[in-house]
């Protein structure tokens, strides 16, 4: 029993930090609004570089060989500083290359991971595709499998998003049997691991961008004054950002938990994801509320930077399912009998 | 991270099992804020140290058996999976044991740890006094050298267990001309000294769980001191502090009260309403992120990681759980939720009406919650006092 993460893991997420606190500014992310430019390039060259991108494929095939575990902390990392650029959504594309058979003559794998290659992978989970007009190719769910469209063969409708950094989009598209990868029948959990990995990945960046809320409203009660003294020095202030510091704090380990379930398949991973997501979604929410509060009149204005994490924070809360859906799926496990709720029951 | 248990660890939640499935007692204990139910757990005390489990964590020439936090987290996962009773030496085992452990001479180790071990003597606390609550520092209970005795005049409340216990520690003023944490000696006493006198009283269940305690010239030997003068505040920090923070409320407990609220909403299902479902599955996943982040810290603290003021957030956490938990149930139980403790027919609603009337007691006890999420908003987060 060591629930810790290695040094190694430690060091490639700070090797993420570094590159986006150079990098990936709150200016930075502002200019990408006004500019026709979608990527900054400079940025997504260095995160490729990273391998991030690749970090789920295997060793051999031109990635990485990570697992989840490798990844919650980078995840989470990318959060807190509301990275625009659709690394998680690529890594998860490339995650499932290995159960797709036949894709060797295209070398999808290779080209993925050197960020030659952009697919996106479409759940029916979510109604809306982030960064769709960025993609070279999409997977894509039908009632009988998974298939792969090139973004030819896709219409897509940009949304108006409430977070800027992240345009949105529908797809239109009608399946075609020569582009089915896999059928229903061995789909269905391919489709299933997807969710549950898009749902961590999200969680992850939800717990850093928690942090983040919770860092600026610090920092603002600390340094704002009214009736001569800080606003941080008054316990009411106080107490409301105590409680974000708490939630936080009970969050981190039930994410990391479902991380680790993943990567080693474990049964539980299913209640794992859905409790990471409950959690991170309900502590985020809060967060943003809380910040927004204790900004005053200030947070809700366009020029605070707030609004840069809170939106990403409402956006990701409905990805990959809101908490209602998580707690739905959850519901019948935990309200058994037989469930594995009680004393010794964590790690079974 | 490896999230499983290894072969040893499994094979001590084994004996643990195996131990207390023979010896926890068939008849369910009478409580023991009562003095016929003082006295049956301190027989099961007696009971724990013959198996060897009283004190698990301490080193081994104390009594214990140098368990990690781990093994400690399984012990508590199997003692409340049987159903034991609850631990009337906590105060002992868990807050002052590890204390003279860490601070006292080889003589008070030798005098005390033995006997607590042994449930022969069980321990209450003595630190708040009526204009000393939440600010502890204001107190102001006496302890004047006289030779080699110190002599106790004022008066303590809220002593929890005292109205049945044989010892008391709890910090006195020393120095009368100091103030707040200044001048402040931790100190051991006997309850039944001369010039001490215990007055119990009745709390909202209507049983004597603490006490208010008199001081009138009361001569306590100076070797009772633990560490030096002045440096009570300190150790009474230690006292409190995060380990301990851990061990006072167990993930198990919390746990074994959502699996007894899951199995009464099943039992209820027809009548509830579809918020109470949602609000029942909340609590569940609250009890498994109180253990998770238990087994997190015990992690780190193996591993030689340093804790904070972790043991606040923890506070919190478990406290308003335990109180959302029992509440739920209280609704789920309609009508009977309205029964006294001394019903004889009820004896399910019974258990949730005293787990309510005792969770309602959780933010208050320990440092209030408000207090402790000041500790969080200057300690942790650095706002200005």
């Amino acid at each position: 029993m060591d629930f810790r993460f290695t040094e190694e893991q430690i060091s490639f997420r700070d090797s993420l930090k570094k590159l986006c606190e150079e990098t990936c500014k709150t200016s930075s992310i502002r200019s990408l609004w006004n500019s026709l430019e979608r990527l900054d390039q400079a940025r997504w060259s260095k995160l490729i570089d990273l391998g991030v991108v690749g970090s789920l494929i295997e060793k051999d095939e031109g990635g990485l060989g990570l697992t989840d575990i490798d990844l919650v902390l980078m995840a989470e990392e990318s959060g807190y500083y509301a990275l625009p650029e659709p690394l998680w959504e690529v890594a998860l594309s490339g995650s499932i290359l290995k159960y797709i058979p036949n894709n060797n003559e295209e070398n999808w794998k290779a080209r993925l991971a050197n960020g030659d290659f952009f697919i996106l992978t479409c759940h029916e989970i979510n109604k809306f595709t982030p960064n769709a007009d960025l993609a070279d190719a999409f997977f894509l769910q039908d009632g009988d499998g998974l298939y792969f469209a090139p973004k030819e063969e896709a219409k897509i409708i940009e949304r108006d998003g409430l977070d800027p950094s992240q345009p949105i989009f529908e797809i239109k598209w009608k399946p075609k049997k020569s582009k089915r990868l896999m059928h229903r029948s061995e789909s269905v959990e391919v489709w299933q691991e997807i969710l549950n990995r898009g749902a961590l990945f999200t969680s992850a960046q939800l717990l850093g961008l928690t942090q983040k809320v919770l860092d600026l409203s610090v920092d603002y009660v600390k340094s704002r004054e009214q009736f001569g003294r800080a606003i941080g020095s008054f316990q009411a202030v106080k107490h409301l950002l105590a409680n974000i510091q708490v939630k936080l704090e009970f969050a981190r380990p039930v994410v990391y938990k479902a991380a680790y379930s993943l990567a080693s398949n474990s049964p539980g991973r299913y209640r794992d994801v859905s409790y990471a997501k409950i959690v991170s979604s309900q502590v985020s929410k809060l967060a943003s509320k809380t910040a927004i509060q204790s900004h005053g009149a200030i947070g809700y204005t366009w020029e605070s930077d707030l609004q840069i994490f809170m939106k990403r924070i409402w956006f990701l809360d409905v990805m990959w399912g809101s908490s209602v859906w998580h707690l739905k799926r959850l519901e019948k496990e935990i309200l058994s009998p037989s469930s594995e709720i009680g004393p010794g029951g964590t790690f079974v | 991270m490896d999230l499983r248990y290894t072969k040893q660890q499994e094979s001590f939640r084994k004996e643990i099992r195996k131990w207390f499935k023979s010896n926890v007692p068939k008849e369910k204990l009478l409580s023991f804020d009562t003095k016929e139910g003082f006295e049956q757990h301190r027989n099961w005390e007696k009971k724990l140290s013959e198996g060897g489990w009283t004190a698990i964590t301490w080193p081994k020439v104390y009594g214990g058996r140098d368990c990690d936090l781990i093994e400690w987290l399984i012990f508590e996962e199997e003692y409340y999976l049987a159903n034991s009773p609850g631990r009337v030496n906590q105060n002992g085992i868990f807050l002052l044991g590890p204390t003279l452990i860490e601070y006292g001479t080889d003589e008070q180790k030798e005098r005390f740890l033995p006997e607590m071990i042994s449930g022969k003597e069980i321990w209450s606390q003595a630190w708040s006094e009526p204009n000393a609550g939440s600010d502890l520092a204001a107190l102001q209970c006496k302890a004047t050298r006289k030779g080699d005795k110190y002599i106790l005049n004022g008066q303590k409340t809220w002593s929890s267990r005292a109205s049945f216990a044989d010892w008391a520690f709890g910090l006195f003023r020393s120095d009368p001309h100091s103030n707040r944490h200044q001048g402040l000696i931790f100190l051991l006493f006997p309850l039944n000294a001369e010039g001490i006198t215990i007055r119990p009283i009745s709390q909202l269940d209507g049983e004597q769980g603490f006490a208010e305690i008199f001081f009138d010239n009361a001569e306590v030997p100076v070797e009772n001191i633990v560490g030096n003068e002045g440096d009570g505040w300190s150790i009474t920090m230690a006292t409190a502090g995060f380990e301990r923070g851990l061990m006072l409320r167990s993930p198990a407990r919390f746990q074994l009260t959502a699996r007894k609220l899951v199995n009464l909403y099943l039992n209820k299902e027809k009548n509830a309403s579809s918020g109470i479902r949602e609000k029942v599955i909340q609590c569940c996943l609250d009890a498994e992120a109180y253990a998770l982040n238990t087994y997190w810290t015990a992690c780190k603290l193996i591993h030689g990681g340093k804790i904070g003021f972790e043991a606040s957030t923890n506070k919190i956490f478990w406290s308003e759980l335990d109180s959302e938990m029992h509440e739920l149930a209280i609704s789920l139980l309609e009508a009977e939720g309205s029964l006294g403790i001394n019903d004889q027919i009820s004896s399910e609603a019974v258990e949730w009406i005293r787990g309510f009337l005792f969770s309602l007691a959780g933010p208050i006890y320990a440092g209030t919650n408000e207090i402790q999420r000041n500790i969080i908003a200057e300690r942790i987060l650095g706002l200005p006092k």
